[in-house]
């Protein structure tokens, strides 16, 4: 169970990489979906008592925020509504199928291989911070997905997972496709383990 | 980071935001349903319009198969296993879209390979365009077009039948049309080359027809007359003398057949016979049927004037035999024994037989000749009956016949007639109630005046005439079968002569008869005669 520790807020605090403006809303977008204007207000306002100012209706496409605000916003969003791992997981599959930026790369994701030579491009348009590399054994049906240098907490690993798991999706077709995270002890890289 | 840069940063950024909003923009807007399919077949990007036809929300259709997207998925994943998608620029598909609530839509789905800046393959663009109301219309177009055709195809097949059976009617008809020409052809034959003189009027009294013998009879050489009415033939036409008989014919009251003979010229007779022709009770015309009758006028006349001169011939030698028989009888010639006398006055009566059937003959030749009539007076017919009567005094007294004479009222006027004829034919009729009634019965004379003229009336309750015989009964030498058995000495000529005397005075005479029971002879003669 995640909560709003002060390890967890210490964590996001430290994170300095920034991330894209249409990321930030289309997270928004999920929570007033689930949760309607009311639910998006509540955890607007407790990230202002947290001295993170920043209106949904302000924020610009494409210009770049503090990754603090998105970790912020998911761990607190978990908290609130008491949201289980499958829904942070959801939200993350939600993002990959509809961030338009997740759309743009869709196209290159037309092999494993291709996904190997473009995950760090497709992280690149998110985050300034950090690296993406994607890594396949073909012979075995398992990739590993590793985010170096970049602080999460575990609500956001989660809805990394769920993105993963979608934009593997597209190039494994298999029913047996699992993402799940490597249980490091590293708060800087991340792994994650594709099997199918 | 220099001012510089940043200042191009953000011009780039607004352009990328300016970029954004008019794609938005241009997806919002635009009607077709467009997507993106990745190599795999996956759902990757969707615009509104794909939204709105599947009613699938983004994050529900991204990452969907796209064959799943169809009923007839497999369709779907056939073209896009084919190399032909890859091949051609764009192809075109009917598919049925299966929309979230489950309703198929039909849609004509565009699809064309997708490839990035090297040309490497990276998916396909569909893009999809709802034909429900397309297909609907279509398919009521073809409803309407099938139930046309229908229609038309019962039409044409009513037409097709009706038409056979038109030809088979034509054909008929045709049938019908050659039997009745051929007939024609056979009726015309016979018309043209009958023995007897044809002519046909219509029912407007038109000349339509007269055959090659009817003008060969009258000398006709054209057939002007053809098309003309009796009225309008000339006074010096050669037809001229057959006129006056047509006329005489539409005059007479005769309803079927009327006939005249015609003397056309010395030794050249005529019958003709004027035939009224209907159909359906309506009169259609005349036929004029002329029989040359010559040749059997002249054997008439020949076998007249030989029985005329056998008669006068037979006549002088028994007028001879009678007195020398008298003679015999009277004793005149010496004295005959009682068995001789009785053979003499057999002879006698025999002969007397033969007198008066010779003057019966006479009397024949006389009315065929044309000569019987030549001593008319002015006469009251009451006594001649009376004198008949007192005639016949001994035969009817030998035949216990109670005779009654049944005067009129009232006096009945005089009558110019040939006395001795007009007494000979009331005795032929008298005689012949009583030779034919039994002994013990009666005869009833009856005379009455009408209006016209004097009427007589003679019935009997004798043995009547068969039936079947009693056409036959004015007939020369006719005797019935019944009446040969009672009597067998009649001629057979004294109905025949009385007929003729009476028609002679423009009388009529005829007759009401059953056999055992009796029979009743009627004549009438005219108060004026032309005779």
């Amino acid at each position: 169970m995640d909560s709003v520790s002060k390890e967890n807020l210490n964590t996001i605090k430290k994170n300095k990489g920034k991330i894209i403006g249409l990321s930030l809303k289309k997270d928004r977008e999920f929570v007033l979906e689930k949760e309607g204007e009311e639910g998006l207000n509540k955890v607007e306002k407790e990230m202002e008592k947290m001295g993170y100012v920043l209106k949904t209706e302000d924020i610009g496409n494409y210009e770049w925020y503090p990754v603090q605000f998105d970790s912020l916003f998911l761990l607190l969003s978990k908290y609130f509504f008491d949201w289980d791992e499958e829904i942070m997981k959801e939200w993350g599959r939600w993002a990959a199928k509809t961030h338009f930026l997740a759309r743009i790369m869709a196209k290159f994701f037309i092999s494993r291989k291709k996904l190997t030579e473009m995950a760090n491009r497709l992280w690149r348009k998110y985050y300034t911070q950090g690296t993406l590399e994607v890594k396949f054994d073909e012979n075995n049906n398992f990739g590993i997905a590793e985010i170096k240098d970049f602080l999460l907490v575990p609500s956001h690993r989660l809805y990394l997972e769920g993105y993963f798991y979608q934009i593997a999706s597209l190039v494994i077709s298999s029913s047996k496709l699992k993402v799940v995270q490597v249980k490091d002890k590293d708060k800087k890289n991340h792994r994650f383990k594709i099997t199918w | 980071m220099s001012k510089e840069t940043e200042k191009l940063l953000q011009m780039a950024n607004n352009d990328l935001r300016d970029l954004d909003l008019y794609i938005q923009e241009l997806s919002a807007f635009l009607p077709l349903a467009i997507c993106a399919v990745n190599p795999f077949g996956l759902l990757i990007t969707i615009n509104s319009a794909f939204q709105d036809l599947t009613g699938y929300k983004e994050a529900e259709a991204i990452g969907k198969r796209m064959e799943k997207m169809f009923a007839n998925g497999k369709e779907f994943r056939d073209l896009i296993s084919s190399e032909s998608v890859l091949k051609k620029k764009k192809q075109k598909r009917k598919m049925i879209l299966l929309v979230k609530s489950g309703r198929e839509i039909p849609v004509s789905m565009s699809i064309s390979a997708r490839r990035d800046e090297n040309g490497e393959f990276i998916g396909y663009f569909i893009a999809l365009l709802d034909i429900e109301d397309f297909e609907k219309l279509r398919e009521s177009l073809e409803k309407k077009v099938k139930e046309r055709t229908g229609d038309l195809e019962r039409k044409t097949e009513e037409l097709r039948e009706s038409r056979v059976a038109l030809m088979n009617v034509l054909e008929d008809v045709e049938n019908a049309r050659m039997l009745a020409e051929e007939e024609k052809n056979k009726t015309m034959a016979i018309i043209t080359n009958f023995s007897d003189g044809l002519l046909f009027f219509d029912f407007e009294n038109k000349l339509s027809l007269i055959n090659s013998q009817a003008k060969s009879f009258f000398n006709i050489k054209s057939s002007k007359l053809i098309g003309k009415r009796l009225s309008e033939f000339s006074k010096k036409s050669a037809l001229d003398p057959l006129v006056d008989i047509i006329k005489n014919s539409k005059n007479s009251r005769i309803k079927e057949v009327y006939r005249e003979e015609l003397n056309l010229k010395k030794n050249v007779f005529f019958e003709v016979s004027t035939i009224f022709l209907k159909r359906d009770k309506k009169k259609i015309g005349s036929l004029i049927i002329i029989h040359n009758v010559s040749r059997e006028k002249v054997v008439e006349r020949l076998k007249t004037e030989f029985v005329s001169l056998s008669a006068h011939q037979l006549r002088t030698p028994l007028s001879a035999i009678k007195w020398t028989l008298r003679m015999l009888l009277d004793g005149d010639l010496g004295k005959v024994n009682p068995d001789q006398k009785e053979y003499i006055e057999k002879t006698y009566k025999s002969n007397e037989r033969m007198i008066a059937l010779v003057n019966d003959l006479l009397n024949v030749t006389r009315i065929e000749e044309g000569r019987y009539l030549y001593r008319k007076t002015t006469t009251e017919i009451q006594p001649l009956i009376e004198f008949v009567i007192s005639s016949l005094r001994d035969k009817i007294k030998k035949q216990k016949i109670k005779l009654k004479f049944i005067k009129p009222k009232k006096k009945v006027s005089k009558i110019k007639v040939d006395v001795e004829k007009v007494r000979m034919a009331i005795y032929n009729i008298i005689n012949n109630a009583i030779s034919y009634t039994p002994h013990g019965g009666k005869v009833d004379v009856s005379l009455m005046g009408e209006k016209d003229g004097v009427r007589v009336e003679v019935s009997d309750n004798g043995i009547g005439i068969p039936k079947d015989q009693q056409k036959r009964v004015f007939s020369k030498f006719f005797r019935a079968g019944n009446a040969v058995r009672e009597e067998t000495t009649g001629t057979g000529l004294g109905l025949y002569i009385t007929k003729n005397i009476i028609e002679a005075h423009n009388g009529k005479v005829w007759f009401d008869s059953k056999e055992g029971k009796g029979t009743t002879f009627y004549f009438t003669i005219p108060f004026t005669t032309n005779h």
